[in-house]
This record gives structure tokens, sequence and C-alpha cells, in this order.
């Protein structure tokens, strides 16, 4: 792939079994430019996957374009170049023909900005930046994870309208169909930080990528089980999970041992090769990710009981640092140690709190502390609806729908509808909510807003002491965030040539 | 994999005057290979993707093919047939053999290069001269494993 060729023509083929056709015609096209004393590329959409991929820099360099598919082949690359577009038969029954007229054709339309930038010389990807490799290999599963979020965001949000405990049996407002919708928005979020790392590992190393990109991906919400008597690793034990921070090291772990693994395997001979596939691959790549990653998992439990000592010993120093401390914690790793840590920590304060009763000291800290830990984990999913909206051309249209709907998960204290743009660019998204749930955080204590209950959102509006001052508190901190995000996604725009960046 | 092409594989003089009769005789005969193990299922597969569109390609030879769960083992299955067959295909030319493709779902990605270079043996005239003038199951099978030796 390293050498520098260019083609007169590239083609891309494709037909709904993948098994025939898409190859004929492949060899039909080969067949003809040589007589013609052409050089041509060939992409095969067929049943094992695409194959002979072209690049953007090979799109770039070609005379002219032929697309030959009864099915979808991402015709859109090809824009703005001299192109025909005909069903795979075509290129079988006459693929003199289609060249002599894909060669005659007109450009139309406008050339994406990987075409358009791709170097004159192939070998582009090659030389392809890391920073931009990497992107593209976490937008692959930014993109998957992103509707499992909204999904299960959704249906758990919808089974608050019951009330918030309303999912557990022992408790007044207890619904049996809202416990369902909490089962099943919560499977469905649960799968996100999975999907993510699966679909980083597909995009690293195709399909093999998966079975070693969905384990790292459930160690990482899992953690390393560990027996609380006996301190031991144990499979019935418990552990303090990674979070999303932890989807992401897995799914690249998970795609480049495959690639360590395909360079291993090698040397075995050809016909040992269904057996690499659905043997080797996932077993032994299984094997070594998930060792890897339950090694990682280890420190997170220490980590999330350091994160609460320190924040405990926050205590008394004041709402600036307590405030600071929350909301840098809430918002740095969602679903990982040291956000649980500032969770469990207030879920704790607030069961003391709850235990003293009305009127004391106890009470009236772990209340406040509490009302803090939940404006720095509505905050986040605000942000990006703000953003959003006021910055909407700075986004992609999945990116506007997705913040929208993070204005109802925002309202219900579902943090994890954050997590996508985060992950997007963790630079500076990360830093910019956690400044926007500092910012929530510090005047919910400073206005002495009170919060009896662990969850819900502005759901638990009626039961808030100060609801009006916490609303504005979240809401400073939304726009804030926001600004800072749209000021972001601006300078990322204009520095992509006026473009979204996909 | 042993057996993906080998002359029992190969069946002369089949009476099939229709494409569906010679997608059936193919599905029945692919069962009592103990390569699939639903006749029916295997030929509604084929069918299905005839209707997508003809696999009646040039010079007398037409390409049927499926996924399906009825097939065991990737395999090839070739009909010579008695009198050629119109199959709508790419030349118009009647059809006097069909080699017929046949994957399992989720096969492995090897057997599936393999069904499609036997596919595109076909656009190669020297092979299909080959295959016209066989007659024995011995002389077609060795065209296309010479091929896909190639």
């Amino acid at each position: 792939m390293a050498e520098e060729t260019t083609y007169d023509l590239i083609a891309a083929t494709g037909c709904p079994t993948g098994i025939a056709h898409t190859f004929m015609a492949k060899e039909a096209l080969e067949k003809a430019a040589a007589a013609k004393g052409l050089t041509i590329k060939v992409e095969t959409h067929g049943q094992v996957g695409i194959e002979n991929e072209v690049t953007p820099a090979e799109i770039k360099a070609a005379k002219a374009v032929i697309v030959a598919a009864d099915k979808d082949v991402q015709a859109g690359r090809f824009a703005g170049k001299p192109m025909v577009s005909v069903g795979v038969t075509a290129a079988i029954k006459d693929p003199d023909g289609l060249i002599d007229k894909a060669l005659a054709a007109k450009a139309q339309g406008e050339m994406t900005d990987a075409v358009k930038n791709a170097g004159a010389n192939s070998g582009d990807v090659e030389k392809e930046s890391v920073g931009h490799v990497i992107y593209k290999h976490l937008m692959n599963g930014v993109s998957h994870m992103l509707v499992f979020v909204v999904a299960g965001g959704v249906l758990t949000a919808v089974s608050f309208l019951w009330g918030i405990t309303s999912f557990d049996s022992t408790a007044a407002d207890y619904n049996s169909f809202a416990a369902m919708l909490k089962i099943i928005g919560g499977i469905c979020m649960n799968l996100m930080v999975p999907v993510l790392a699966a679909y980083i590992a597909e995009s690293i190393a195709d399909r093999p990528g998966l079975v070693p990109g969905f384990l790292a991906g459930m160690i990482a919400i899992q953690g390393l089980p560990v027996n609380a008597e006996t301190g031991l690793i144990d499979a019935g034990g418990s552990g303090v999970g990674f979070g999303f921070l932890g989807g992401i090291v897995g799914g690249f772990l998970a795609g480049y041992v495959i690639k360590l693994l395909e360079k291993v395997f090698a040397g075995l001979p050809k016909n040992l090769n269904g057996l690499k596939a659905i043997f080797l691959y996932p077993l032994c790549s299984a094997f070594i990710t998930g060792l890897v990653m339950l090694g990682i998992s280890g420190p997170m439990a220490a980590i999330n009981t350091g994160m609460m000592d320190f924040l405990k010993s926050l205590e008394s120093s004041g709402p600036i640092v307590l405030g600071l401390a929350i909301g840098c914690m809430c918002a740095f790793d969602m679903g990982g140690p040291v956000n649980k840590a500032a969770y469990v920590t207030g879920t704790a304060m607030l069961t003391e709190a709850l235990t003293a009763g009305v009127g004391t000291d106890t009470y009236n800290f772990g209340t406040n502390f509490m009302a803090a830990v939940s404006a720095a984990c509505i905050v986040p999913p605000l942000i990006t609806t703000f953003a959003v909206i006021v910055g909407k051309k700075y986004f992609t249209q999945e990116e506007h729908d997705a913040g929208i709907v993070n204005l109802i998960l925002g309202c219900t204290h579902i943090t994890e509808g954050a997590i996508p743009f985060m992950t997007k660019n963790i630079w500076p998204v990360m830093p910019i909510m956690m400044i926007g749930s500092s910012i929530g955080a510090i005047l919910s204590i400073l206005w002495g807003v009170h919060d009896p209950a662990p969850h819900g959102g502005f759901l638990v509006l009626p039961v808030v002491d100060g609801g009006l001052q916490w609303v504005i508190a979240i809401l400073i901190g939304a726009v804030i965030g926001g600004i800072l995000f749209v000021l972001f996604k601006k300078s990322d725009y204009e520095k992509n040539g006026n473009k979204v960046r996909e | 994999m042993s057996d993906f092409v080998s002359a029992s594989h190969v069946f002369f003089d089949c009476p099939a005057t229709t494409v569906d009769e010679a997608l059936a005789y193919l599905a029945g005969k692919a069962v009592e290979l103990d390569a699939a193990d639903d006749v029916a299922a295997l030929t509604d597969a084929l069918k299905a993707r005839e209707a997508e569109g003809t696999t009646g390609m040039m010079g007398g030879f037409a390409i049927p093919h499926a996924k399906s769960a009825a097939v065991k083992e990737a395999t090839v299955v070739v009909a010579v047939f008695s009198q050629g067959i119109e199959w709508n295909s790419m030349d118009g030319e009647p059809i006097k053999v069909a080699i017929c493709l046949l994957s399992p779902e989720g096969a492995a990605a090897e057997h599936l290069k393999t069904l499609s270079r036997v596919a595109v043996l076909l656009m190669d005239p020297a092979f299909r001269t080959k295959v016209l003038d066989a007659t024995d199951g011995v002389s077609i099978v060795e065209a296309i494993s010479e091929g896909l030796a190639k």
C-alpha cells in the first residue's frame, strides 16, 4: 500500500449477494482497462466486506470513476469527478464502452474535503496524521454509540414520569411498567461503552475487532471483580468500572491486538485462514485484550476510594473549592471512577443527612452537597443542547438532533447524553464540561440549595429547597459551558475550511 | 473444503427446460450431495437471487448462487443441460451450463473468496471453451481447479 501508485481509473463494484457479479465486474473492468493501456483500481463490495479500498488520494488522482453496483458503495466520495454510475451487469456486459463513457463524462458536484485535501500523490493514507487516524477510529465508535444513548436515555427519562423511584417495588410510587422502561433504558445505555469500544476496534481491524472490542467495553464498565471479604480477584465479586474513557482505551487496544495477531499469524499456511477467522482471532484477541483490560481496571477501585476520601477532606474548605472539585469530578470521566466517587459520596452524605433529619447541620450539608452533585451532572447534556441550538451550523445534523434530545436527558439527570460529544473531542470538550459543571455546583452551594433526592433532575424540583436558584445555577453553568463549546466548534469549523467536521 | 469442487458435483444431461426447473434441480442435487439440507428453502434462496437480476451470463453460462442457512458448507454444483435454457442472459444466448455457488450463512471469508474466484473464471473465454468441450466431470473439475490455482 505504501507505494506511490496512481490509477487512471477508479471503480467500485457491488451486488446484493456479493459473491459473483461484484467480482466478475471487477475482472471485466480490469481486462478492458488493460486492453486500452489504462491502469485501474477496482474496489469490491462483496460478501466478505470492502476489499481493495480506494483512498481519497487515489480518487483525486484518477481521470474518471466507474460505479457498477446494485447496492450502496458510498458513491458520495466520488463527487466532483467525471463518473458513470450503472448496474453491476452493465460492467460485465460492456466494460469497454463504460470506460469510454466515464472518461468522456463531465465532473458533477463538488469534491469532498477528504478528496480535495488529499495529496496529489497517493500514499497519502500512510502520511495521514496520527491525530486524524485516531479521530477517524474514535468517530466510528461515537456514531454507533450515539443511538444507544438516545434510545436508552429517553426510555429512562420517560420512566421517571411515574416518579423517580417508580422502578423500586418497595417504593410508594412503584409502577411495574415504569420499572420495565427503566430496565430497558438502563440496559440500552449500558451497551453504550461496549458498542463504542467495539466499533473503534472495528474501524482499526475490521470485523475481527468486534469480539475483543465488545469484551473490552464490557470490562470497562464492570471493572475487575473483587471479593469484598478476601480482597482477591473473584468472578462472583464486583468491581469499579473505568467508564467511557476505559471504553476508548479498550477499543484501541482491541483493534491493535488484532493487528498484532494478523502479523503473528501471517506465517500460517493459507488453508488455515478459515480457522484463523473463526477460532484463532477471537480466542487469542479475547484472551489478550481481556487480561490487559482487567489489569488496567484493577487500580480503578483504588482511584475511586482515593477520590472519595479526597472529596470528603474538602468538606470544610468552602463552597468554591468544594463546588469546583464536585464539578470537575462529575464531568471528568462520566461513568468512571472519578465521576462515581463524586456521585457516591453525594448519595452517602444524603443518606446521612436524611437519617439525621431536617433542621440538623448534617441534613443541611448533605442535601446542599447533593444539590451540587446533581447540578454538576445535569449541566453537561444541557451544554450540548445550548451549543447545538446557538451554534447550529457548526454541528452535523446528527449531533444537532442528539443535542436536542439531550435537553430531555439533562433535565432528568442523565449525564450520559454528553458522552458522545466528549468522546469526539476529549480536548477541549472535557474541560469545558468541567467548567460548566463546576459553575453549576459552586452556585448551588453558594445559594444554599438543598436537594433531598439522589436523582431525577428537574422532576424532583417540588421537593428541592431553593429550586429556582438551583435551576438558575444550572442554566448559568450550561450557558457558559455552551458558549465555550460553540467557540471551540466555530474555530474548528473555520480551521476545516468553513465546513462542519464530520 | 476437500469436496469444494469434485467430479461428483458435476451432472450431465440435466433435463431441466426452464430456469425454475434448473434451480430446483441444482438444489436437489446439493441436498443429495449432503451439502445442503432443505431443497425447498435452497430453491427459494436461488430464486430470490434470480429475482434481483438474472444470473444468466454470456457464452451459454449461468451462475446461480445463494447464501442460505440451508447450505451446510460452501460448495460448487455444476449442471450441464441436455438442451439450452432461456435464462434472460446478458448476450441473449440460451444457457448450456450452470455453475451454482452455494454459501452457508456466516461462511468464512476464505470460502466466499473462492466462490467469487469461480465466478471470475467465467470471464475467461478459454475456461468457458474447456468446460463446454468437457465430456466428463473430471475435466470440468480440472478446469475449475486449474483456474483457481492461477
